[in-house]
């Protein structure tokens, strides 16, 4: 029998896939927090990943919206001890036509300073690309108001890379009231990132 | 038997009957656009995205990835040359879908290109490439030229082939996912302390990377306007997995998100996320309910029953 102009075997794998799609789907999505150690969903979650598909929770800005701010610094010196920072972008200084066309970049330099093996790699970037593809400023970065005290240009190739995160913190716990923007405390905080050495 | 025969015959209405298939082409040149724009974005910045001379080598990557991640990418050498051939053809099957050239074969390919560069890369990618990839693959299961495209024109006896309600199902994975999209971070929310007391999009009006556009953040300092935009976004979330189902409120159901996401567009900078989802949204639109159904019907490609197909 010919069932809507296809044959029935046709209809059946339709339907079939679309049971399977929707149960997938729905496994995957799931909160973590609601199911933190299922064992099905871990199976579900590889084969998805297997073939292209998997997604996890969609926790965009939850359980509370993290305060992913702030900018890398790198400390680079040469062999001759010369001493130049470099920056990434500050997004709160950037336009909205920039922000757009450098989201990558934005989503970058967000997801590296949580990853260690990522900051490396960006280390190791940076050590190649000074300064012929990335630029710096010749100086030495006082930590504590991000001055930067100039001093010789440095020459390569660079010996040393030193990666920092600096970020504002906004002093308030998710369960207080929004205070008055008179009372609003944020913290400069410099987080360390990684160290690498490039002895020859 | 006779209860499983009735469910059954549900679920076929559901699946065969109750998908219009002239939203289809809008969905094809709204997904194209986006993945030419995406394209186009990442094109000066092949090599440093997505090379080993770039910021992220493939065996870091490959440390940090889940098991099974794979990419085309890996198959070829890692330079520049490389990436932007492998970004032509992405872009080339992009075309070809906004024209509505073998547009199911694009999909497919698209899909294929996107997962591999999102798997070379994971750390320039967000929520919204995932829906890129999803909605690419789910594509691949509609007549994406049923209309308004140049294969089409070609008088085959293939082409010929008018899609009714019952070739349109593959509409209902996209609406499947959209669900799941808006219920997963709905259920999501509800762990966190400041959705409850109304203070989270104060916190995302802080977040100077993201936020920024033509809602200033001062507009949230006054508390019941936070608690508006946060209770409202949760509201919705809420809602929209239940609503879009239900036929008499579903194009108001579609409005309310639609809103959601433009108020987000107005605000944030999120790239390209909130204008798929909104493409998303569109596969649950009713036409024979469409407040301006007469100007719609009559611009759209034209249904045809599947009953009636030779």
């Amino acid at each position: 029998m010919e069932k809507r102009g296809r044959p029935k075997i046709v209809n059946l794998l339709i339907r079939a896939f679309v049971i399977v799609f929707a149960i997938a789907v729905g496994v995957d999505v799931i909160p973590d927090s609601w199911v933190s150690h299922s064992v099905i969903r871990t199976h579900v979650r590889r084969g998805l990943g297997y073939l292209g598909l998997a997604q996890g929770e969609w926790s965009l800005f939850a359980p509370n919206p993290g305060m992913r701010t702030g900018f890398i610094v790198g400390e680079v010196r040469d062999g001759a001890g010369n001493i130049a920072v470099w920056k990434s972008p500050d997004w709160s200084q950037q336009g909205i036509a920039t922000k757009f066309l450098k989201f990558r970049y934005l989503n970058y330099y967000q997801r590296t300073v949580l990853n260690r093996e990522a900051s490396n790699d960006l280390a190791d970037y940076l050590q190649r690309s000074i300064p012929t593809r990335e630029k710096v400023e010749p100086g030495i970065r006082l930590t504590d108001d991000l001055t930067i005290v100039p001093s010789d240009p440095i020459v390569p190739p660079i010996k040393q890379v030193i990666l920092h995160h600096h970020h504002p913190l906004i002093n308030l716990a998710y369960e207080e009231p929004i205070p008055k923007p008179t009372e609003l405390v944020t913290t400069e905080t410099d987080r360390y990132l990684v160290k690498r050495d490039y002895p020859k | 038997m006779i209860r499983f025969g009735k469910w059954r015959d549900a679920f076929d209405r559901f699946l065969f009957e109750g998908c219009d298939p002239r939203i289809i082409p809008v969905m094809r040149i709204g997904f194209a656009i986006i993945i030419l724009i995406q394209s186009l974005v990442a094109w000066p910045d092949a090599e440093r995205w997505f090379t080993d001379s770039g910021i992220l080598s493939a065996e870091t990557v490959k440390k940090i990835s889940s098991p099974g991640s794979w990419s085309l990418l890996y198959l070829f050498p890692q330079n520049v040359l490389t990436v932007k051939i492998c970004l032509g053809l992405l872009m080339g099957h992009a075309l070809l879908m906004l024209l509505g050239i073998a547009s199911r074969f694009q999909a497919a390919a698209i899909f294929v290109w996107l997962v591999s560069f999102q798997n070379r890369n994971p750390l320039i990618t967000d929520g919204e490439d995932i829906v890129f990839r999803i909605m690419a693959f789910l594509f691949i299961w509609l007549p994406l030229d049923c209309g308004w495209s140049l294969w089409k024109r070609k008088p085959t006896a293939q082409t010929l082939h008018t899609p009714g309600q019952a070739d349109a199902w593959g509409l209902r994975l996209i609406q499947i996912e959209m669900i799941a999209i808006y219920a997963s971070t709905a259920l999501c929310k509800t762990q966190g302390a400041s959705w409850w007391n109304g203070t989270a999009v104060w916190f995302v009006s802080r977040l100077s990377d993201d936020y920024g556009r033509a809602v200033p953040k001062s507009f949230f300092d006054l508390p019941w306007t936070s608690e508006i935009a946060t209770w409202g976004t949760l509201l919705i979330e809420f809602l929209l997995p239940i609503a879009l189902w239900i036929r008499p409120i579903r194009n108001y159901a579609i409005l309310a998100g639609l809103a959601l996401h433009l108020g987000i567009e107005l605000s944030m900078n999120l790239f390209l996320f909130q204008w798929i989802m909104m493409l998303g949204l569109l596969s649950f639109i009713d036409f024979e309910r469409f407040p301006f159904k007469r100007s719609a019907v009559r611009d759209a490609p034209q249904v045809r029953d599947s009953a009636t197909l030779p």
